[in-house]
């Protein structure tokens, strides 16, 4: 078989591979490398400080290019940030030309569009389907004004971006979880081609939306004819479905937004209030990737439904390491902030809990104290009970960075970290800085 | 009445005399098997181990030529070397140097830290120290740098997997300092080689100080040189502590001895340190310090 090579085949393929070795952090990880064996050949210390640009932060390009997610977003979180701006030029080619995104570069479309060629003979009954893709739009910019937006890890920017969690070493089950989404994305388009593009994503009705708007101001006429020969029925117009999807959207997000986010999971630091983290967070993978110690994990339910492969923190056997705050320069939604660490290590992201019955001084008379030795911060406060120093925390000081609870050498840990809405707490000065 | 004759006031002054000439000998052997440290004073750390190491006779009687030497520093913790919880990295590449020069085929510097091991290697500054003095220090992160052995004169660490090359080696010395510790009041020597073995976990569920001890059964350093420059008094064995400056060396063969001096620096009764105790009381070395000769040396 002879692929011609067309000039949209190999920029679809060039942008193809380019976001793969952005969601991979393949570039970080060699400039690590390079500066780390540079500096010990020059009989240096091999360390690399996390303010050194290794280009951490293209990993976030990618997730970041999306209008969709980018707006739902920043209008759950009421501000803009720069990587909102990342949108813009995807935001412009859709007025201009409608879905351009979608046929010169969007990795996952074309995956979508290669699986779907499996069976052409299939490749157009999707246009019955019904269009899913307008609904969830709107519920996701009707829910995001309310602070939750529903949907919006639907944009297919993620989904490819969260494949590449695979990767993530060691290779467990929960590790796999994120890559579920372009593998269901890839059946679909074997069982119904074109269906994603066209009647589910996101992201795609949105630029069609958007140049038929810009359109539309132009002329009321090409509106209308697009829609006949779509086989609408023009008597329900887009603004009044636009309305009803918005109420409806704002409706279950408020519900959505009311009903989880009570119990507390440990996030990332710098992570938004939990209330919103479930919706702006788009399950990109990038911050579990991100992560040196290997501490950050998608979420199989414990933040409940709405947490679903959200990133949670544990803590056997690291922890969250003060010379470090790579997970926060990654995040393409802002559902963790962009912060300096210093700012990461006044976080605290839980409070460490001494569970008496299991500790090896409390309960054994043991001299042991390894939550004290190891506490960055010096959160542990020493309690003499019969002549034996026992721990107890210092909620105003603990950042839940977890090293007591990696460190514990009881047989049941007896120092956990729980879940807390993130606060920031007074400096404390580190050892080593 | 009967008077000496001559022959026997003769025998009775060779009697007295050997006695009187042996004795101060019986003395003088008793003196030598006493344990020995030399403490150290200055402000160079090279002139202090220059000046430490002559009285002990030279690196040359501890390091076999053409042997391998491994030196067990305290790199557990991310800390900068003025902040006193890691091994001075200029005491550390002195002895490398040196056991180079005595004619060492390899200076090994392997260590377990606590802390992550690259960033407690690069802000101690004890790795770019034993790579410049041309030594080779790794960490112990690997199965395969452990080799499982039996203690067979413990009372409860029976079995451990220890650091090979701190047991196959031409030259053990133990590079510690004396740091203030939350669970064991003090970190000395002997505590330094849970930075040797693969479970550390273990001791402090079962009797940390009698682990301790019971380590020292099997690991046996030629020599302990403790880092006393700095002291951190408080906050240990991490910090950032209260500090203070004995500007101290102590080296000496006896590892007990080593530790009980070296816990008058923070004002402790060197038998309040469980381990130091338990260590004596097994016979592993002499933590009675009036039992001890203690030669002060300024360099």
């Amino acid at each position: 078989m002879i692929v011609h090579l067309t000039m949209r085949l190999t920029i679809r393929i060039i942008f193809l591979l380019l976001a793969a070795v952005f969601a991979l952090q393949v570039i970080p990880r060699v400039v690590e490398r390079k500066l780390e064996s540079e500096s010990l050949r020059n009989g240096g210390t091999g360390i690399i400080s996390s303010d050194t640009v290794t280009g951490r932060s293209l990993a976030l390009l990618l997730p970041a290019l999306s209008p969709f997610s980018g707006i739902a977003s920043a209008a759950a979180r009421q501000s803009l940030g720069w990587v909102f701006l990342l949108g813009l030029p995807v935001f412009i080619m859709a007025i201009l030309k409608g879905r351009w995104f979608c046929f010169h570069l969007c990795p996952t479309g074309f995956i979508a569009e290669l699986a779907g060629k499996l069976r052409p003979e299939v490749k157009s009954r999707f246009v019955s389907m019904p269009r899913f893709n307008e609904l969830l739009l709107f519920l996701a910019l009707g829910s995001a004004l309310f602070g939750y937006p529903l949907f919006i890890w639907l944009d297919p920017l993620c989904i490819f971006n969260g494949f590449f969690s695979v990767w993530h070493t060691p290779v467990t089950m929960v590790s796999l979880l994120p890559a579920i989404g372009l593998i269901l994305i890839v059946a679909l388009s074997i069982y119904r081609p074109n269906a994603w593009c066209y009647r589910i994503c996101p992201l795609g009705i949105s630029q069609e939306l958007l140049g038929k708007a810009w359109r539309h101001i132009h002329s009321r006429k090409e509106l209308a004819s697009t829609q006949v020969e779509e086989g609408h029925k023009p008597e329900l117009g887009l603004g009044r479905r636009l309305f009803i999807s918005l109420i409806a959207g704002g409706v279950t997000g408020l519900a959505a937004r009311n009903i989880v986010g009570k119990q507390y999971s440990i996030r990332p630091p710098g992570a938004i209030a939990e209330d919103k983290f479930t919706a702006v967070c788009i399950r990109c993978g990038n911050c579990v990737r991100a992560c040196p110690k290997k501490i950050i994990f998608p979420d199989t339910g414990q933040s409940g439904i709405a947490g679903i492969l959200t990133p949670v923190l544990r803590f056997d056997p690291e922890y969250c390491a003060e010379w470090c705050n790579e997970c926060t320069k990654v995040c393409p939604t802002g559902a963790i902030s962009r912060i300096s660490l210093q700012a990461k290590n006044n976080i605290a992201m839980g409070t460490a809990v001494v569970a008496k019955q299991h500790c090896l001084a409390w309960e054994n008379g043991q001299s042991c104290m390894v939550c004290d030795e190891y506490c960055p911060y010096h959160a542990i406060k020493v309690i003499k009970n019969d002549e034996v120093l026992c721990p107890e925390v210092d909620p105003e000081i603990c950042r839940g960075c977890g090293f007591c609870q990696a460190g514990c050498p009881a047989e049941t840990k007896a120092i956990v970290v729980q879940g807390k809405p993130q606060r920031t707490l007074p400096h404390v000065n580190l050892q080593g800085t | 009445m009967k008077s000496i004759d001559r022959r026997q006031f003769l025998k009775a002054t060779a009697v007295i005399s050997t006695v009187a000439t042996v004795l101060p000998d019986v003395s003088n052997a008793a003196d030598s098997s006493k344990a020995v440290i030399y403490v150290v004073h200055g402000r160079d750390i090279t002139k202090m181990v220059a000046a430490g190491m002559e009285k002990l006779g030279g690196w040359a009687k501890f390091v076999k030529k053409g042997q391998k030497v491994t030196l067990k520093p305290n790199v557990a913790w991310i800390s900068k070397p003025e902040q006193g919880a890691d091994t001075d990295p200029v005491l550390v590449s002195e002895c490398v140097k040196a056991c180079k020069t005595a004619g060492a085929s390899e200076v090994v510097v392997p260590e377990k830290s606590v802390n992550d091991w690259k960033q407690s290697f690069g802000s101690s500054g004890v790795l770019e120290a034993v790579n410049r003095a041309g030594g080779r220090m790794y960490a112990l992160t690997e199965d395969k740098y452990f080799r499982k052995t039996d203690f067979p004169d413990a009372k409860i660490l029976k079995q451990a997997d220890v650091a090979i090359d701190v047991l196959d080696t031409g030259c053990l010395v133990n590079m510690p300092i004396a740091k203030s510790h939350s669970g064991t009041t003090l970190t000395l020597g002997m505590k330094n080689w849970m930075g040797s073995v693969k479970d550390r976990q273990f001791w402090h569920r079962n009797k940390l100080h009698q682990c301790i001890a019971d380590c020292c059964t099997v690991i046996k350093p030629v020599l302990t040189i403790m880092d006393a420059t700095r002291i951190m008094l408080t906050k240990g064995p991490r910090g950032p502590g209260e500090m203070e400056r004995p500007d101290l060396l102590i080296f000496g063969t006896d590892p007990v001895a080593v530790d009980a001096y070296s816990a008058t620096l923070f004002k402790k009764e060197p038998f309040s340190i469980e381990y130091i105790k338990i260590a004596h009381d097994m016979g592993l070395g002499c933590g009675d310090l009036s039992h001890v000769d203690v030669v002060k040396i300024e360099a």
